[in-house]
């Protein structure tokens, strides 16, 4: 693999599409929980923390390159059929 | 989003606003529900106010003259802002102001206390026999038997929002005299 793949970890479009749905879902639900559960503890450290541990889950879950995103790639023609061709 | 750094930065920027607009809610509550108001007392002793001569201002340097007349006073203060500590304060400011009306001006305040509360254990004051803490002299540098109210003003601090600011209504009076009949 050259360079930039090995720094890049490239997913491909369905998984891209998958990720940005799991990013939304995953921040707006850690914010509706960390909101309730500290306003019913009385707390906005309760509201911080909470928050923080979402977005670490959510980071965790969408930016490593997993093997859930790499399920649809995309199919490119190789050399060997354009040479023939020729 | 199809490499490590375009995902990261979608990733926090959501973030950022999700958190600015829970933040922007817990504000917006806090500003319509307000932080209420309490029966604050602050007495003063009109029977012990002094006034003393001292250099003020631009003869500050001239180590003769002492002609400037400051007021010197102690006072309790009854008050508990415990009620006023919900999630979202983060200090209470509490100043005593003295209010007066002189010959040349309608309208005199002069914050001679404060104190910041920074938690709901400390927010329960009763003291007795403060001193004020700044200085309370007139624009006229002598005080002619103006006659002066003490109240107690509050300001509270949030951790996000607007500040809200009260005051309590019961003012204790007593008379500042001219050094020259003490």
């Amino acid at each position: 693999m050259a360079l930039a793949d090995i720094i890049e970890c490239t997913i491909d479009f369905e998984g891209q599409r998958l990720a940005e749905q799991l990013t939304y879902v995953l921040l707006i639900a850690s914010g509706i929980v960390s909101f309730v559960v500290g306003y019913s503890l009385q707390s906005l450290q309760m509201v911080m923390m909470l928050f923080a541990a979402g977005l670490v889950l959510t980071a965790l879950v969408v930016i490593p390159p997993w093997p859930m995103y790499n399920k649809h790639p995309q199919p490119f023609i190789t050399d060997k059929v354009v040479e023939k061709k020729e | 989003m199809y490499n490590l750094q375009q995902r990261t930065n979608n990733v926090f920027s959501f973030a950022v606003s999700v958190l600015g607009t829970v933040l922007a809610i817990v504000a917006l509550i806090s500003a319509i529900s307000g932080y209420g108001s309490i029966n604050g007392k602050v007495q003063v002793h009109a029977d012990n106010v002094k006034i003393v001569t001292r250099r003020y201002g631009p003869e500050n340097t001239d180590y003769r003259s002492s002609k400037s007349e400051f007021a010197r006073l102690t006072f309790d203060i009854d008050a508990d802002f415990t009620p006023m500590f919900n999630w979202n304060t983060k200090q209470v400011f509490v100043t005593v102001v003295a209010e007066y009306q002189s010959k040349n001006f309608d309208r005199n305040s002069v914050v001679i206390w404060d104190k910041i509360i920074t938690s709901k254990e400390k927010a329960n004051l009763k003291l007795r026999n403060v001193h004020n803490k700044y200085a309370m002299i007139d624009v006229a540098q002598k005080w002619n038997y103006e006659k002066a109210n003490l109240t107690l003003v509050w300001d509270v601090t949030p951790y996000v929002g607007i500040l809200q600011a009260g005051q309590s209504n019961q003012g204790s009076g007593f008379v500042l005299p001219p050094f020259s009949s003490q």
